[in-house]
C-alpha cells in the first residue's frame, strides 16, 4: 500500500543482526557479579545467625520465582503468537524466543531448592519434615493427609519434569526458527502452529503446578485455586513489559531493528501490557474478594499475615501494580511512545518483583514465629528467634534479598545475553514478515 | 445538463482498488478539501491518514462517561448501604471498596461502552435516514467492489470546474454529479405510530408492579428464578453427614481464637481478679445512662422472676404459685441480706452461669444468661441490682433533707 516498508526485506541476512560483542561481552561480568551475588547469600544463610538459612531460602525463592516468571512469559509470548498466526508481532518474537534461552539456567538454580527439600529443611517447606513442628497443632494432620502429593521425592521429580518440558518446549521453537533464518521455509511456520496448540495446555498445567509447588506450598495448609493464573498473569505481564523496554533499545533510530519496531509494534506491546495489568488485577482481586468475604480464618491467615506486618495493606499493592500502569498506559499515545512505554515497563517489573516478594517473604516471618513458639518465647532460643522475626519484620529487604536479586539476577542476564550474542535476534525470513513491517492498527 | 450541474449537491469518484483510492484521497487532502468523505467495501488501513483525519476527540468522552460510571457506582453504594438505609451483611463494613469495586467496574465499563457507541453515532451524525449518495446508481458498489471518493459542494474551496479536475486527474475511472433528488426526510406516520405504542407499552410492566406494590395478595410470590429462595445450603444446627461431627456450622479449629475473641480480661468477663478471688467492685464506670441500660435490660430479663423491686414476687412465680406447680423453685429476694454482702463479681457470675444450674440436664434453681446478655450489660444490671437493693433497706436518711416533708 502507500506506507510500503523503506527497507527492503529480499535477503536480509541473519549476521547483520547478530548482536555478537556487544551482548557478549555482558555474559562474562553479570556471571562474575551473579555469582559472586549469590555466594554472598549463600554464605550469609548458611553461617550466618538464627533464622539466616530460612532467610536466605525464602529470599532465594522469592527471587528465583520472578525470574522464572518473566522465562516463561517469553515461553507463552512464542506459543500464543504461533497459535493465534499473528503477523504482528514478527519482528519482535524472536527476541521472546531468546529469552526462554534461560530456562537451562534456571533449572541449574532450582538445585538448592530441591536439595532443601530432600533435606526435609523444614524452615522453607513445613512439608517437607510434617513433624518439624511448623506447622500450626491444629492443623499438622492435614500436612500429613497431603504428603501424597507434597513429598520431597516426588516434589523433586515434578521440578525435573517442569524443566524437561519448558527446556524441551523452548529449544525446539528457537532451533526451528532459527533455521528457517536459512532456509525460508514456510512450512515451519505451519508447524509451529500445529504444534503450539497442544503444548498451551501442557504449559499451563506446569506452570500451575510450578507456582503451587514454589509458593503456595510455603504454607502447605493455605490454597487458592486461583493461584497459577495469579502467578501466570504477573509473569506474562512482567515479560511483556521487559519486551516494551527490550524492543525500545532494538528499535530505536541506532538500534539494531531500527525499521522493523514500528510505533505500530509499540502499540500492540502496549495494548497487551495494558491488558494483562487488567487481568492481573483482576485475578489477584478474584482471590482477594472471595477470601475477603467468606472470612475462613483457614484462608483470611494469609492475607492477615500479609496485611498485617510490613505490607501496609494488599490495597497498597493493587494501587502500585494495577492502578498506577491501568491509568497511565490506557491512552493510545501513552502505548505509541517508545519512552513512556519504557517508564511504565519498568515500572510493572519493579512491582511484579513486589508481588513476588508479597507472597513468598512474609512465610520467613512465619516461619520465625513457628520456631519461637517451639523453642518457648520465654527461654533463651525463643527469645532469639523473636529477635530475628523482629529484626527482619524493621528491614525486610536487606543484603540477603540484595544479594539473592543480584546473584540470580547477573545470572539471568548473562544467560539471556549469551542467546542474544550469537543468534540474530530478528526472524528475517519469516513468511509473516512483509505482514509485520507494514500492518497498521485501526 | 446546465441545470442539473447547478442542482448538484457534490461529486463522486470512482476508483478500482484501494491503492487508486488512497493515492486520490492524499491528493485531495493535499488539495485542502475539508467536506468529503470515502466510502469501501471493507475497512482499509491507512486510509485516515490519507484523508489528514484529526484523532477523534471520542477517547475524551469516553473517559468522562467512565469517570462518571465510577463515580455512580460508588455514591450509590456508599449512599444506599452506608448512609440511607445501614444493612449489616454477614457482619462486613456498611461500605468497604472490596465489595464495591465489582459493582463499580461494571458501572465504568457500562458507561464507557455505551457512550462509545452513542459517540461514534453521534460523531458521525448517524442514524440517517437518508444520503443523497444512494440516487448515485453507480454508488450501489460502494458495498460490492468498487471504491468512491465523495466531495461536497459545500466545501468552501469546492469549485466545479476545479475539483472535477482534480478527480479526473486522480486515477478515477468516473466522476458523477450527485444529484439534488427531492426527497421526503420526515420520518413515516407509521414509525411514529408504532414508537407511540410502544412507549405506552413500557408502561405496562411499571403499572403492574405499582398495583401489585400497592395491595395484598395471600398466593405465594412469583418466583423467576428461585435460586435465592430455595438454597442449596445448610442451616444452622442442621445434622450434615460430611463432617466428622455431623455439624453443618463448622466451629473453630482446636486450639484457635477468632480475632477480637480472646476475652483475656478476667475481671470483665468473669468478675475475678488474679488470684481467682471475686472483684468486689464492678470493673466499670458508674453512671446514670449505665443505670438507665441496666434497668432496661434487669426489666426484660430478671424481672418476670425476681419482680421490678428485685424481691422476688416476679409475674412468672406469681402465677406458678397460682398453679400450684410443683417443684417450682423460689426465685430469691435479691433485696436480702445474703444477696446484699455478695461481691459485685460473683452477681455478675450468677447472671453468667446460672445459680444450682445442671448444664447436662438443664435444670436448676437459674438458668445462665451468657448467651442473651453481652458483659457489659450485665454489669450494668449489676450495678442496677445493687440500686435495688439501698432502696429496698433505706432509711428516711436516705432521702435528702429537702425532700423528706414530701414522703
Amino acid at each position: 500500500m502507500s506506507h510500503s516498508p523503506s527497507i527492503s526485506l529480499e535477503g536480509l541476512n541473519p549476521e547483520k543482526f547478530t548482536l555478537g560483542a556487544r551482548a557478549g561481552s555482558l555474559v562474562g561480568r553479570f556471571l562474575v557479579v551473579g555469582i559472586v551475588g549469590l555466594a554472598v547469600a549463600a554464605a550469609l544463610g548458611l553461617t550466618g545467625d538464627q533464622g539466616d538459612l530460612s532467610r536466605f531460602l525464602h529470599a532465594y525463592t522469592t527471587v528465583y520465582v520472578y525470574f522464572t516468571s518473566i522465562a516463561l512469559g517469553a515461553l507463552f509470548f512464542v506459543l500464543i503468537n504461533h497459535v493465534t498466526s499473528a503477523g504482528w508481532s514478527v519482528t519482535t518474537r524472536r527476541i521472546a524466543e531468546l529469552v526462554t534461552g534461560a530456562f537451562p539456567l534456571l533449572a541449574l538454580l532450582s538445585l538448592p531448592l530441591i536439595i532443601a527439600a530432600l533435606m526435609g529443611t523444614a524452615e522453607i517447606y513445613p512439608w517437607a519434615n510434617p513433624d518439624g513442628g511448623l506447622v500450626p497443632e491444629g492443623v499438622a494432620h492435614l500436612v500429613h493427609k497431603k504428603a501424597g502429593f507434597l513429598n520431597a521425592k516426588f516434589f523433586a521429580a515434578r521440578m525435573v519434569l517442569y524443566f524437561v518440558i519448558w527446556i524441551a518446549m523452548a529449544a525446539w521453537f528457537k532451533s526451528r526458527s532459527l533455521a528457517q533464518d536459512l532456509s525460508g521455509d514456510p512450512a515451519i511456520t505451519n508447524l509451529f502452529k500445529k504444534r503450539s496448540a497442544p503444548m498451551i495446555p501442557v504449559f499451563a498445567l506446569t506452570l500451575t503446578f510450578f507456582a503451587l509447588d514454589l509458593l503456595m506450598s510455603l504454607d502447605p495448609v493455605w490454597y487458592s485455586t486461583i493461584f497459577g493464573v495469579y502467578y501466570f498473569a504477573g509473569g506474562f505481564l512482567c515479560f511483556m513489559a521487559l519486551l516494551g523496554i527490550l524492543a525500545k533499545k532494538f528499535g530505536a533510530e541506532d538500534g539494531i531493528l531500527s525499521g522493523f519496531i514500528r510505533d505500530e509494534h509499540y502499540h500492540d506491546i502496549g495494548k497487551l501490557t495494558f491488558a494483562f495489568v487488567m487481568f492481573w488485577g483482576y485475578i489477584a482481586f478474584s482471590q482477594y474478594i472471595l477470601i475477603w468475604y467468606a472470612n475462613i480464618p483457614e484462608e483470611t491467615a494469609w492475607y492477615h499475615e500479609r496485611e498485617g506486618l510490613f505490607w501496609g495493606h494488599v490495597g497498597v499493592l493493587f494501587l502500585l501494580k494495577f492502578l498506577v500502569p491501568f491509568v497511565g498506559l490506557i491512552s493510545r499515545h501513552m502505548k505509541r511512545h517508545p519512552q513512556r512505554l519504557v517508564i511504565f515497563g519498568g515500572w510493572v517489573m519493579v512491582m511484579h518483583f513486589y508481588d513476588m516478594f508479597f507472597l513468598g517473604m512474609p512465610s520467613h516471618l512465619n516461619t520465625l514465629h513457628y520456631l519461637e513458639a517451639q523453642a518457648g518465647p520465654a527461654t533463651e532460643a525463643g527469645k532469639a528467634w523473636h529477635h530475628a522475626a523482629e529484626s527482619f519484620a524493621s528491614m525486610p529487604f536487606g543484603i540477603m534479598e540484595l544479594a539473592c536479586l543480584i546473584g540470580i539476577g547477573g545470572l539471568f542476564v548473562a544467560a539471556v545475553a549469551k542467546s542474544f550474542a550469537s543468534h540474530s535476534i530478528l526472524a528475517v525470513r519469516d513468511p509473516r514478515l512483509p505482514e509485520s513491517m507494514t500492518f497498521h492498527n485501526p | 445538463m446546465e441545470q442539473q450541474e447547478a442542482k448538484a449537491l457534490g461529486l463522486l469518484a470512482e476508483y478500482e482498488t484501494p491503492q487508486a483510492l488512497m493515492a486520490a484521497a492524499e491528493k485531495v487532502r493535499d488539495g485542502g478539501y475539508k467536506r468529503w468523505d470515502t466510502h469501501t467495501p471493507f475497512p482499509v488501513h491507512g486510509i485516515d491518514d490519507a484523508m489528514g483525519i484529526q484523532p477523534t476527540i471520542l477517547p475524551w468522552i469516553v473517559l468522562g462517561a467512565g469517570a462518571t460510571g465510577t463515580l455512580t457506582a460508588l455514591l450509590l453504594q456508599w449512599y444506599t448501604n452506608g448512609v440511607d438505609y445501614p444493612f449489616l451483611i454477614s457482619g462486613k463494613p456498611l461500605f468497604s471498596w472490596v465489595p464495591a469495586f465489582p459493582v463499580t467496574f461494571e458501572l465504568t465499563v457500562l458507561f464507557a461502552g455505551i457512550t462509545t457507541l452513542l459517540g461514534m453515532l453521534a460523531l458521525n451524525r448517524l442514524p440517517r435516514l437518508h444520503n443523497p449518495l444512494f440516487d448515485v446508481k453507480r454508488f450501489a458498489r460502494a458495498t460490492q467492489d468498487r471504491f468512491f471518493l465523495a466531495l461536497d459542494a459545500t466545501d468552501p474551496l469546492f469549485e466545479d470546474s476545479s475539483a472535477r479536475a482534480l478527480l479526473e486527474g486522480s486515477g478515477a475511472t468516473a466522476v458523477e454529479d450527485v444529484p439534488d433528488v427531492p426527497t421526503n426526510e420526515n420520518i413515516p406516520s407509521w414509525m411514529w405510530q408504532v414508537a407511540i405504542v410502544l412507549v405506552f407499552a413500557t408502561f405496562v410492566p411499571l403499572g403492574l408492579i405499582a398495583a401489585s406494590y400497592n395491595s395484598t395478595s395471600t398466593t405465594p410470590p412469583f418466583h423467576i428464578v428461585g435460586d435465592m429462595d430455595w438454597q442449596e445450603s445448610y442451616r444452622y444446627g442442621e445434622e450434615v453427614p460430611f463432617f466428622d461431627n455431623g455439624q453443618a456450622m463448622r466451629g473453630a479449629l482446636p486450639g484457635t481464637v477468632a480475632v477480637g475473641e480472646l476475652e483475656e480480661d478476667d475481671a470483665f468477663y468473669r468478675g475475678m481478679d488474679d488470684m481467682g478471688n471475686w472483684l468486689a467492685v464492678a470493673p466499670v464506670e458508674v453512671s446514670k445512662s449505665v443505670l438507665e441500660r441496666g434497668r432496661e435490660r434487669y426489666n426484660i430479663y430478671c424481672l418476670p422472676c425476681h419482680g421490678e423491686s428485685g424481691n422476688g414476687k416476679g409475674i412468672v412465680h406469681e402465677r406458678a404459685l397460682a398453679l400450684d406447680t410443683s417443684g417450682w423453685l423460689i426465685p430469691r429476694d435479691l433485696t436480702m441480706d445474703s444477696i446484699v454482702t455478695q461481691p459485685d463479681g460473683q452477681i455478675y457470675d450468677t447472671i453468667t452461669n446460672g445459680f444450682n444450674y445442671d448444664a447436662e440436664t438443664g435444670t436448676g434453681n437459674m438458668a445462665p444468661y451468657a448467651a442473651q446478655i453481652r458483659p457489659e450489660d450485665r454489669w450494668a444490671i449489676v450495678l442496677y441490682v445493687r440500686a435495688l437493693q439501698r432502696a429496698a433497706n433505706a432509711s428516711i436518711e436516705d432521702v435528702p433533707a429537702d425532700k423528706r416533708s414530701a414522703l
